[in-house]
């Protein structure tokens, strides 16, 4: 029926919607296309992308709009992005509500010996960083790491850093554990436990 | 697509939303968000949320970040009164987003949803409140006595349904909630609704409608980001409910729900699990609903509304829900329920609702076209940019946070280049200054009526100490206690810092 109206009156869909939602049943015909008239200039008087080629361009961003909002999400499923949740609407997911321990070594070289020691995160970092460190963040992982690596030589060279997370599942099992190192040297982040 | 995206809605629902977000964007950025700034530069480590961002900036610090937060909360108030000017959208677009962006220590994925939000704001219809609600008592002269004595009684509804609203909102924000938020969110909402019915005039016969493709395209991220959402809960853990009882207090606040199934025969495990994966559908339910939100104002139908109502429900079942579990994720349920009001509700309910603000607007505007009209010429309008700007470094002055001054500054001189060109254009650039002069003066009182000062001074003072830097951490506790709320010294730490420092000078 509405869309009958709206043909009859050979109107823009949208003075036609316009009208449809509040005129009453009892107005005269004419009067409700003087209406539709006022309601359509209404309509565009607020539209800046009114003319065909503002819309085209309009159409450009919207199709890029709407798929950066599909594709960032799609990069943590089909990109094995693990512990990384960022821009993918995974509030509260069953990862964010792993429980995380972290622990960060690293080895020291003096006079030809090598030794290991535990570095304190909470005298290094604020701790929120302790907190994103938990949560496997790759950035933080990698500028802690390379951090620790620049610091001075005065109880030895750093020449490796490693990084250690153990998780529990959010039903008590063994959740995922990950390794990370650094040689001092390249200051490259790479994935397992390396020899120093 | 045409259809879909540059279709017509009811202009009192951008308008509503556009100022409702961006006073809410406000006040989270200034009583909530600077709470936190202590963290930032702290020990000298960072890590932005991009590569290339860490190459380009410096070393975020507590009053570069604090600096950002005041400089976007002026914007965006400063919008909110004045209305909508795309470019200083898309200004404020990137200072919020730098704001999150800086720092990996602000990973709230609703912060990043506000800045999809802005986006799309940028692309909104440009409303003033005269053009969602056209004022009735001017060109009185020409009108009918009775048609004229009708329109007054329409303006002092207006009023009386203001000031109502006024009163109920301002119950629901200075109540604390914390143990009956849905006791408080109904009797609020319940009370609005009753003088959206029965106080609140209707306005016009057909609401005006208006078209700009940044409210459809909104429509269509919020349904997208429900998807994802909704997707992220398919996994075994979720569905198994061993998630939700993680999340905030829903173990302990749901355990008589526990004991309920537990009488009809179902286990806790087995509650739990329903508990879970009902929420999968009630997400992909909304999502649907905002598409459908969308082409409501253009193609009316009582399916569209039937699906529109059920979302409210379950809108609020999520967010006031979310608020009821203590999640601890800022005020991202009340930016859900604005997005569930303006685009769920039906258009003559937000149209009545856009009252609160159309009224007052077009108060605002007839006394400033008067003014404007009385005193024409560059001199009252210069000299009121210039006593704005004065106003606004006062108000930063008294904000006594670090980098408050310097962002004061920053604010007063794009005022006046904004005044500038301006002139240069021959438009009077004083209702720019007054709405700067206001925000500046709301910004002064958003932080001095929150415990913002207290907890940022507090935070900082807590860390500084714990990584033993103790003459900054003495120096952040003392200055602290000047906004400790009643009861909560911190006399016995500063005390404490004092001993430990003496002992370290002998």
């Amino acid at each position: 029926m509405a869309k009958k109206k709206k043909r009859d009156r050979g109107g823009s869909a949208e003075s036609a919607g316009a009208v449809e939602i509040e005129a009453p049943a009892r107005e005269p015909a004419a009067e409700v296309s003087a209406r539709a008239t006022v309601a359509s200039a209404a309509v565009d008087r607020f539209n800046p992308f009114g003319d065909p080629r503002a819309q085209r361009l309009a159409n450009v961003f919207i199709a890029l709009f709407l798929a950066y909002m599909l594709a960032m999400p799609l990069r943590y499923y089909l990109g094995g992005r693990g512990l990384d949740e960022r821009f993918s609407w995974r509030m509260f997911s069953s990862v964010r509500m792993l429980k995380c321990k972290v622990e960060v070594d690293e080895h020291l070289e003096r006079d030809g010996d090598t030794r290991e020691r535990k570095v304190n995160l909470t005298k290094e970092v604020q701790v929120a960083w302790i907190g994103l460190l938990e949560r496997g963040r790759p950035l933080v992982i990698e500028k802690l790491l390379a951090r620790r690596c620049a610091q001075p030589a005065d109880q030895g060279a750093v020449v490796q850093v490693d990084y250690h997370l153990t998780c529990v599942a959010p039903d008590g099992s063994a959740g995922p554990s990950v390794d990370h190192h650094m040689k001092c040297a390249d200051r490259r982040l790479a994935s397992g436990r390396g020899e120093p | 697509m045409n259809e879909l995206f540059h279709g017509p809605h009811g202009a009192s629902r951008s308008y509503l939303f556009q100022k409702t977000f961006l006073l809410l964007l406000a006040l989270d950025a200034w009583a909530l968000m600077i709470g936190h700034a202590g963290r930032y530069g702290a020990a000298g480590f960072n890590a932005a949320h991009f590569d290339w961002l860490d190459a380009i900036q410096p070393l975020p610090t507590n009053a570069s970040y604090i600096g950002v937060l005041l400089l976007g909360g002026l914007l965006s108030l400063t919008l909110m009164i004045t209305g909508i000017s795309r470019l200083l959208m898309a200004v404020l677009l990137v200072l919020y987003t730098y704001a999150w962006a800086m720092s990996l220590l602000d990973s709230y994925q609703h912060h990043y949803f506000v800045s999809i939000t802005l986006a799309c704001m940028v692309f909104f219809p440009k409303l003033s409140a005269r053009d969602v609600h056209p004022t009735e008592i001017e060109g009185g002269k020409k009108r009918a006595a009775r048609e004229l004595e009708r329109a007054h009684g329409i303006e002092q509804r207006g009023w009386v349904f203001c000031a109502l609203a006024a009163v109920i909102l301002a119950i629901y924000a200075a109540v604390d909630s914390k143990d009956r938020v849905f006791t408080l969110f109904f009797a609020c909402a319940g009370a609005l609704a009753a003088c959206v019915v029965w106080v609140a005039p209707k306005v016009a016969a057909q609401p005006v409608m208006a078209r700009a493709f940044g409210w459809n395209l909104l429509g269509a991220a919020v349904c997208i980001v429900y998807l994802y959402t909704a997707l992220a809960k398919t996994d075994p853990t979720w569905t198994a409910g061993h998630t939700i009882q993680r999340i905030g207090s829903v173990k302990n606040d749901l355990a008589w729900a526990v004991e309920w199934a537990e009488a009809f025969g179902l286990t806790a495990q087995q509650f739990w699990s329903l508990f879970a994966t009902v929420v999968i559908p009630q997400e992909l339910f909304m999502a649907a609903a905002y598409v459908c939100a969308v082409v409501r104002d253009r193609e009316p139908s009582k399916l569209l509304d039937a699906i529109c109502w059920i979302a409210v429900g379950l809108g609020i079942a999520l967010h006031v829900g979310a608020e009821a579990m203590h999640l601890e994720i800022g005020w991202f349920s009340h930016y859900m329920l604005l997005f569930a009001a303006t685009y769920l509700l039906p258009l003559s309910a937000v149209d009545k609702l856009a009252i609160v603000l159309t009224w007052p607007g077009r108060f605002l505007l007839q006394r400033v076209d008067a003014w404007e009209r009385q005193a024409p010429g560059k001199v009252p309008a210069v000299l009121t940019v210039l006593g704005s700007a004065g106003a606004v470094l006062a108000a930063a002055y008294f904000v006594d946070l670090p980098g408050a001054l310097a962002t004061g500054a920053i604010a007063a001189m794009a005022l006046i280049a904004i005044a500038g060109v301006c002139l240069a254009r021959g438009i009077d650039p004083r209702r720019w200054g007054m709405a700067t002069a206001c925000a500046a003066g709301l910004m002064w009182i958003a932080i001095a009526a929150s415990p913002v000062r207290w907890d940022y001074y507090r935070f900082r003072a807590g860390d500084l100490d714990k990584r033993g830097e103790l003459e900054a951490a003495l120096e952040a506790y003392e200055h602290g206690e000047r906004y400790a709320p009643p009861g909560e010294t911190r006399k016995p730490k500063i005390d404490a810092i004092r001993r430990k420092l003496e002992q370290r000078a002998r």
